[in-house]
């Protein structure tokens, strides 16, 4: 309802206030986490969102750290870096590149393929619970477990 | 507190329509191709090259993605190709959401090779799929020589890297070898096209492929 509104005036004020980054994407693509994490909460309150973000994407993690707290102050984002590892179809090789981005095998100097390190997914939400009571009750009936795993 | 798993590509929007222009394009057997690159680099000028050159080949258009001019559409028009201008306003790149849109007002299924010029920029759009077959990239010698390392994504998502304005190699401080290896580390199998739309040096390899590549694409889709 209202949320569109206010985010459409929180992106405004966001390049209005920042002219040199007027165009990061990453205000976008800060948009579009939520977007699915919203979808995914339907209705309830969101605590916390998980991101892998690997490190051969065009996203500058301070950039959208900065955009997201501004869209969505009070939700927190947790990133999870991902390495850049490659690995060679020759011989075999595997591992990250020796030389920034540099995706020619340092054994047998072939063209090698991008492992992990273009990842870019909400992986997993934490929301809040239903009724306010429910977080405590929830606390209660984990302590019988740890008693039990003490003894 | 609960905990719910999502596990959702954050560009999974982009990549749905990208997925259904694809289709439209393949329907009708369209090659499509994105050039992209750093503001300045010459893609308008390539473009120009490209498209006098392969004129009597395809029947071509074009969508232009500027921020806020439509200067590149009307150099597209006065190469006497169909040209549609998308003004991204405040957005650095385009997404495939904003082709499906320009496809409604700019009708394409005539054409045999549509051209997509991208905003000038060396980050954002290498993030986001268009529906194309081929992404051509156009880095400019006088840009320095470190640019692949500093933006390796766009390089190394690259079909061809055009290395423009080599006319003016000896007075940038760099050397072609420099440059070309640097793409190389980022991007080792990509063909490397050193050229100058000022001179006209090397622009024949360069159209001799693209025309092989276009035929070839549009055979596979009208299979």
């Amino acid at each position: 309802m209202n949320t569109d509104k206010r985010r459409f005036k929180n992106s405004f004020l966001i390049c209005v206030h920042l002219r040199p980054f007027m165009y990061m994407h990453e205000v976008g693509i800060a948009a579009s986490i939520i977007d699915i994490a919203e979808s995914v909460a339907q209705g309830r309150a969101i605590e916390k969102i998980h991101l892998r973000l690997g490190a051969f994407t065009g996203v500058v993690q301070e950039a959208l750290e900065f955009a997201f707290e501004a869209l969505q102050p009070g939700v927190l984002l947790e990133i999870e870096r991902i390495p850049l590892i490659g690995a060679c179809p020759v011989c075999k090789w595997t591992g990250p590149p020796e030389e920034d981005y540099c995706l020619i095998c340092p054994r047998c100097n072939s063209p090698v393929n991008i492992v992990s390190g273009r990842e870019m997914q909400v992986e997993w939400i934490e929301l809040e619970d239903h009724l306010n009571g429910t977080s405590r009750g929830r606390d209660q009936s984990s302590e019988p477990e740890r008693s039990v795993r003490r003894s | 507190m609960e905990r719910v798993a999502v596990e959702t590509k954050v560009l999974s929007q982009n990549d749905q329509f990208a997925e259904a222009n694809r289709r439209v394009f393949e329907r009708n057997g369209i090659a499509v191709a994105n050039f992209m690159s750093a503001p300045g680099a010459g893609k308008t000028s390539v473009l120009e090259k490209t498209l006098r050159a392969l004129k009597g080949d395809f029947q071509m258009a074009v969508i232009e993605g500027d921020l806020y001019t439509t200067f590149d559409a009307d150099r597209i028009l006065a190469a006497g190709v169909r040209a549609h201008q998308i003004t991204t306003g405040t957005c650095c790149h385009l997404d495939a959401k904003m082709i499906t849109r320009a496809l409604t007002e700019f009708p394409v299924s005539e054409a045999e090779l549509l051209i997509i010029e991208n905003v000038g920029n060396l980050v954002c759009p290498a993030e986001f799929d268009l529906g194309e077959d081929l992404r051509i990239m156009v880095y400019s010698a006088v840009e320095g020589a470190e640019k692949p390392q500093k933006y390796p994504l766009m390089f190394q998502t690259a079909d061809a890297i055009l290395l423009n304005k080599i006319d003016l190699i000896p007075y940038a401080g760099v050397s072609l070898e420099e440059l070309t290896a640097n793409v190389r580390k980022v991007n080792p199998s990509a063909p490397i096209f050193p050229i100058s739309c000022r001179t006209g040096e090397g622009i024949d390899p360069w159209i001799d492929w693209f025309r092989h590549r276009v035929t070839g694409l549009r055979k596979r889709h009208a299979a």
